[in-house]
């Protein structure tokens, strides 16, 4: 159990409007963590309240991206501080030494004294590779877990604006779904749905370009194939095919070209095709 | 000479009906909340629309609306099927009287204007006078122009038949015509959401101000683009690369883009066989 899996189960349940009751492991799960909860409370609120067309996202969500991000910066700047700070030591020891280079060169070739550098020298080899190693993984760990929370966060932002009766609100709610790298299956489900069905072609194309994001189309991609084969908005049929031949399944790519053959599309959109399977032969 | 003499009959007889049909009248709506945000809706079947920013905080609407004598396919299809059962009954002895009453429906609650004409023999041209904060949504089927001045709020327009023409505005602005050209002058650019123009066969043609950030992405299939801007566009490509190395999507060609000082929230000016002009204003 983590921290993703609650919030994902809260987005869900909360995008799908159902009050579906959270196990008894989930719930231990959460009432052990305040962060979580102080979270959870966070995006229903977020969710809930009514975003208002041209009213920027609220100063509470704007302050807890902020936190979000510096927490995740300062956990980056430690670790560079960390490897500045020894540039810093480095050059300053360096400075000292080129200063005084001259009259200390001599000692350094008395033996005792090269023992002791070699001594210290593998000391402090040693003590950096074992201190540094558990260091960066934390480090890289809590890195790794607030980009996921900040990606948690950006979904949310972007399944509740892509609900927004302004296109212009639904445009950002795109926008803010190319910030995620689209894992989220519901997310994903939500733009193709407002693909069919929104009324705004700059929304549609918008969101065509975000699909291209995905690694994979899986079980979207026939719907996708169907959308692209009986589309009346010339442009979004073109960018539905583009979509498909550039990042579509062989079979898909087949099925399409196969389409255009047979004349079952428009001249443009058959002309499309056309000027594209012979760009890919180029 | 007998065609064109009863063409110009015609004309007249034409002319004098829609005047003796005509109707102007004017209404001032006091919001219901002042200074505070104002949002307009506006649905005309058929007609033209005049939007005008201002500082003051009463809505000034001046509708004027004739009867509508010309031709229209669809009306014709609706009528044919509407009345395909029911044959005119005899009119012998009796006058034909046109409705000369205007039909436009007016509602405020909370700063949420409605003003609507679904009308389908009325033709209706609105001047109106907003405040500049309002954000504006219009829809209009068939007939003349959307005109916009002056208003700094958010902006989303889709006319049909008709052009839209908007000057002075900041944005941000979705639009959308089908045939017509949309043309869109800028004071300044909004940096909330982002904008977008598609015409499906129509030209789109806007003006930046030298001050203003942005990227503004083109896209033509079969229309070119005009650009008085100093920055170049370049073919913005698509590279996912999979950490594992184990696949690579590469994606050539497409949207174009140009970093406008130094770039900023998106412009998108798309079309299937128009122009693209983007000129550069002071």
């Amino acid at each position: 159990m983590t921290n993703q899996e609650i919030i994902d189960w809260k987005i869900a349940s909360l995008a799908n409007d159902d009050n579906s009751t959270l196990s008894i492991e989930m719930k231990n799960y959460i009432e052990n963590s305040s962060q979580l909860q102080d979270e959870l409370l966070f995006i229903e609120k977020f969710w809930t309240s009514d975003v208002k067309p041209q009213v920027m996202p609220s100063d509470k969500l704007d302050a807890n991206f902020y936190q979000m991000l510096s927490r995740a910066q300062s956990v980056q700047h430690n670790s560079s501080k960390k490897e500045t700070t020894q540039h810093q030591s480095d050059y300053k020891s360096t400075q000292q030494k080129r200063a005084s280079i001259f009259a200390k060169a001599r000692n350094w070739f008395i033996p005792t004294k090269i023992s002791q550098f070699a001594t210290l020298s593998v000391v402090f080899v040693l003590g950096f590779n074992l201190n540094q190693a558990p260091d960066n993984e934390k480090m890289n760990e809590a890195y790794s877990g607030l980009k996921q929370e900040v990606s948690s966060l950006t979904t949310v932002l972007a399944m509740s604006m892509l609900q927004n009766d302004s296109a212009s609100e639904r445009l950002s709610g795109v926008a803010y779904s190319r910030k995620t790298d689209l894992s989220n299956p519901l997310l994903v489900e939500r733009l193709i749905d407002l693909l069919k069905r929104d009324k705004s072609t700059s929304v549609r194309l918008a969101i065509i370009n975000s699909l291209g994001q995905l690694k994979t189309f899986g079980s979207s991609e026939q719907q996708l194939f169907t959308m692209a084969t009986q589309e009346e908005n010339l442009l979004v049929q073109i960018e539905l095919c583009r979509l498909l031949l550039n990042y579509g399944s062989v079979d898909i790519k087949n099925l399409l070209t196969e389409q255009a053959n047979q004349q079952l599309l428009t001249p443009e959109v058959r002309e499309f095709i056309k000027a594209q399977s012979m760009a890919s032969f180029i | 000479m007998k065609k064109t003499l009863s063409v110009i009959f015609l004309a007249m007889l034409t002319g004098s009906i829609q005047l003796a049909n005509a109707a102007e009248k004017s209404f001032n709506l006091a919001l219901s909340k002042p200074g505070e945000p104002v949002s307009i809706d506006i649905e005309v079947y058929r007609g033209s629309i005049t939007l005008v920013g201002y500082k003051g905080d009463v809505i000034e609407i001046t509708a004027k609306t004739s009867f509508f004598s010309g031709k229209d396919k669809d009306l014709k299809k609706v009528k044919g099927k509407i009345n395909s059962d029911n044959k005119a009954r005899s009119s012998k002895g009796l006058k034909s009287i046109k409705s000369q009453g205007m039909r436009l429906e007016i509602e405020e609650r909370n700063n949420k204007v409605e003003i609507s004409s679904a009308v389908s023999n009325q033709h209706v041209d609105l001047v109106i006078k907003v405040p500049q904060r309002s954000s504006v949504e219009v829809e209009l089927y068939k007939g003349g122009d959307i005109k916009v001045d002056g208003i700094k709020g958010g902006l989303e327009l889709e006319a049909y038949q008709g052009m839209i023409i908007a000057d002075n505005i900041s944005g941000p602005i979705v639009a959308e015509t089908a045939r017509t050209d949309i043309v869109v002058g800028f004071s300044d650019f909004a940096k909330q959401s982002p904008s977008s123009l598609t015409s499906h066969m129509g030209n789109v043609d806007i003006t930046l101000p030298k001050k203003v950030a942005a990227n503004v992405n083109v896209q033509t299939y079969q229309g070119e683009i005009f650009s008085g801007l100093d920055k170049d566009f370049v073919v913005v490509d698509k590279i996912n690369k999979n950490k594992k190395g184990k696949k690579q999507k590469v994606t050539l060609g497409g949207m174009m883009q140009a970093k406008v000082n130094g770039g900023g929230q998106d412009l998108s000016l798309i079309s299937y066989s128009g122009n693209l002009y983007i000129r550069k204003g002071k």
